[in-house]
């Protein structure tokens, strides 16, 4: 039947239908547009914005694989790294993701996280396996920011920690440095984070970090020092060896405390600037902010009076010798010597060292009251003088006068001075006497005296009238009167008659005797 | 057979079953053995071959931008695509890998999406049937080597699963490449050759006729 209607030409030809329709498998490459639009879509959703960060160096920085963390999240990669401009560093471009848009921020900090040993310890260990990453950390600003300039050290306490950030500043950096420890009553309460030196006043600049729960502890009036290291001291007491803690006596350390005597201030505020003393002594000695400078004119010589030598007020310290020197007044007529002086306000009130009005209205009341600077000498070995500021009994009324911009404290005469330069002179012309040699002399002296004395004594006494020597001598003397009796008897003998001699002794030949045993005595 | 264009089945009303190969007449509508649909030729046949070539298309460029593989081990996560993974094999002068892997996972899909849009329109025109013919049989035949990628992919993922130390997942490349390789294999299945030597007889014929 099959081969009937096949091979039947009569049959009409099939009707070869050209499929014009649409065909539902067009669906399939709507599917598929769709799932690769979804696809890129996905992908540009989730990159987040490019920036670029610069460093020194891109030491372990790889571009395309290097990841970029917070906390530990990863939140982009780098994608390239290249040379800045002025070949002086690296820009390195990174693909944040598009969750990190709100950590890029004006104060977001961005480090390379590689193994370091520093202040903090050991950190980044774990990079030495799976090589290094970049760190970020976020600011607590809102303004958004692209560029960044990344910092060659971890910052050492991440960004948004509770705290107060203070500003120390010192004369001589001393060993401290980014990391270093600030300890209160010996507990970790917090770390130096910068440390920037500054070219025009030559001070050295701390930032320094105050976790919160150490920061109501910072008062307006709180002092800084330096516990670096060990701390000998050599007195009347013995030999004092004091240090730190390990870390501190490695690396240096910070403390801060109360003045003693001193009741708490105000809290300080959060950027807060404090001087950061050498030791706790010269937390005592010098202050370094907003002191009152005074005047004192000296007729007499100053020698002796150095930069930094105390002033002091009936015995108790309230300031330090500035600058002794003509330039000060060079236009005086009776060429005193100018001596400038810093009254500290924080050794006689309790306010806020800014606050010097105090101070000042302390010193014109003791002016007025007859208040005087004197030079006195503190040291009569050495002979270094201090100023002191007493009330004088006899002195005539005077308030803190005003010459050429320098506020004048009233001096003496410094007639207790010059008594004591006198006195000093006299007991510097008796250390001068040879006196060691004259004693030594005159010791030498009596001793032959006392030698002298003793022979003298021991010969008078073999001549005492109990000794044999005087008896045999009282005899040998009463014999000697007799002979020498009879020797005159015999020279008038002679006297009168001659021929006696050769023709005996006549009769009635009288014997006249005026001083008979005068002679003989004398022998 | 040029010549005698009559004396193909179809110009007597035969059509052979897609499925059980019975040649039955057309009108009849379905086989009279197996009972499937018969038709002279496959239906919609260039329409479904376009569409799966366009969506094939269309997923070529995820299947090569976006990574395929993605792995993470201590040294980090690290995420590659085709060509990276290529280029890599290159640097590392492993140089039979990186020229497998280029022929197999991006020579070979283009190549036959590049066919099968020349079969396409082949058989709209009627192109030299004789080379069409070769084309598409070697078309049908490659289709399923391009799947070494994602079986490579689908066993490491399945093996490298070491934890924290590394572990390795697939990428939404590796989705989009395998759509890639299943759509051009469906695109040259649904392609009726038969168009071919249609287009080509019908432009013969009124030549012969002339």
């Amino acid at each position: 039947m099959a081969e009937d209607v096949a091979f039947d030409p009569a049959q009409p030809r099939p009707i070869v239908r050209p499929a014009r329709r649409l065909s539902p498998i067009w669906i399939i490459p709507i599917v598929a547009a769709l799932l690769g639009a979804w696809l890129a879509w996905q992908y540009y959703a989730a990159r987040g914005p490019a920036i670029t960060v610069s460093f020194e160096t891109a030491d372990g920085i790889v571009a395309g694989k290097t990841p970029v963390m917070c906390r530990s999240v990863t939140v982009g990669t780098v994608e390239n790294v290249g040379l800045t401009g002025d070949l002086k560093g690296v820009v390195v471009t990174m693909q944040m993701t598009n969750e990190a848009t709100r950590l890029l921020t004006n104060d977001t900090q961005i480090w390379v996280v590689r193994p370091r040993y520093g202040a903090g310890g050991i950190s980044g260990l774990s990079t030495l396996v799976s090589g290094s990453y970049i760190e970020l950390a976020p600011g607590a600003s809102q303004a958004p920011r692209r560029d960044f300039v990344g910092l060659e050290q971890p910052p050492v306490t991440p960004g948004g920690v509770p705290g107060l950030r203070v500003t120390l500043f010192t004369d001589e950096a001393g060993g401290i440095a980014p990391g270093t420890a600030i300890t209160y009553k010996g507990l970790s309460a917090g770390r130096i984070e910068t440390r920037v030196f500054h070219p025009d006043n030559g001070k050295v600049e701390f930032g320094a970090f105050i976790s919160a729960e150490y920061a109501p502890l910072v008062r307006a009036n709180t002092k800084f020092w330096n516990v670096s290291g060990l701390d000998v001291q050599v007195g009347a007491n013995g030999l004092q060896l004091r240090t730190g803690t390990l870390e501190s006596l490695l690396m240096g350390g910070i403390t801060f405390g109360q003045p003693s005597g001193a009741g708490s201030g105000p809290p300080a505020a959060d950027g807060a600037t404090f001087a950061l003393y050498g030791s706790l002594e010269e937390t005592t000695k010098f202050s370094m902010r907003s002191s009152v400078p005074y005047l004192l004119l000296f007729t007499g010589g100053v020698r002796g009076l150095s930069d930094g030598a105390p002033v002091e007020f009936r015995g108790v310290r309230i300031g330090t010798v500035n600058g002794v020197s003509f330039r000060y007044l060079s236009n005086d007529p009776e060429r005193r010597v100018p001596v400038l002086i810093q009254v500290d306000p924080s050794f006689i009130t309790n306010l806020p060292s800014e606050n010097t009005e105090a101070a000042e209205n302390f010193v014109a009341d003791a002016v007025r009251n007859g208040m005087r600077a004197s030079l006195k000498t503190g040291n009569l070995l050495t002979g270094q003088l201090y100023v002191d500021l007493d009330f004088q009994k006899d002195a005539p009324p005077a308030t803190v006068a005003e010459l050429e911009g320098y506020r004048l404290i009233p001096t003496t005469s410094g007639g207790l001075g010059e008594l004591q330069d006198k006195a000093t002179a006299l007991l510097d012309k008796l250390a001068g006497l040879p006196l060691d040699e004259t004693v030594r002399n005159a010791s030498a002296t009596l001793e032959s005296v006392k030698a002298m004395t003793e022979n003298l004594s021991k010969t008078a006494a073999g001549f005492s009238e109990d000794s044999p020597v005087y008896r045999q001598l009282s005899a040998t003397l009463r014999e000697l009167d007799e002979t020498l009796r009879s020797v005159r008897a015999l020279a008038d003998t002679l006297e009168q008659k001659p021929n006696s001699l050769i023709f005996g002794k006549g009769k009635s030949t009288p014997t006249p005797t005026p001083v008979p045993g005068r002679r003989g005595r004398r022998e | 057979m040029r010549e005698l264009p009559n004396e193909f089945a179809a110009a007597r009303g035969l059509a052979v079953c897609h499925v059980c190969g019975l040649a039955s007449p057309v009108s009849a509508g379905q086989c009279p053995r197996c009972r499937a649909g018969i038709h002279l030729r496959n239906r919609e046949s260039l329409q479904r071959t376009w569409a799966f070539t366009i969506a094939s298309v269309l997923l070529y460029f995820p299947a090569n931008l976006l990574p395929i593989l993605r792995v993470e081990s201590i040294a980090g996560p690290q995420s590659s695509t085709i060509i990276s993974g290529v280029i890599q094999f290159w640097h590392e002068e492993d140089y039979p890998v990186a020229i497998i892997i280029f022929v197999a996972s991006v020579m070979i899909p283009i190549l036959k999406i590049i066919a099968i849009v020349c079969l396409c329109l082949a058989a709209g025109a009627g192109w030299r049937p004789r080379g069409m013919t070769r084309l598409y049989r070697v078309t049908e035949f490659v289709g399923r080597w391009s799947m070494v990628d994602v079986f490579v992919v689908a066993i490491l993922v399945g093996v490298v699963q070491l934890g924290s130390t590394i572990s390795i997942h697939p990428g939404a490349g590796a989705v989009s490449f395998a759509a890639v390789v299943v759509l051009t294999m469906f695109a040259a299945m649904s392609f009726d050759p038969r168009l071919i030597w249609d287009a080509a007889a019908a432009r013969a014929q009124p030549a012969h006729q002339d």
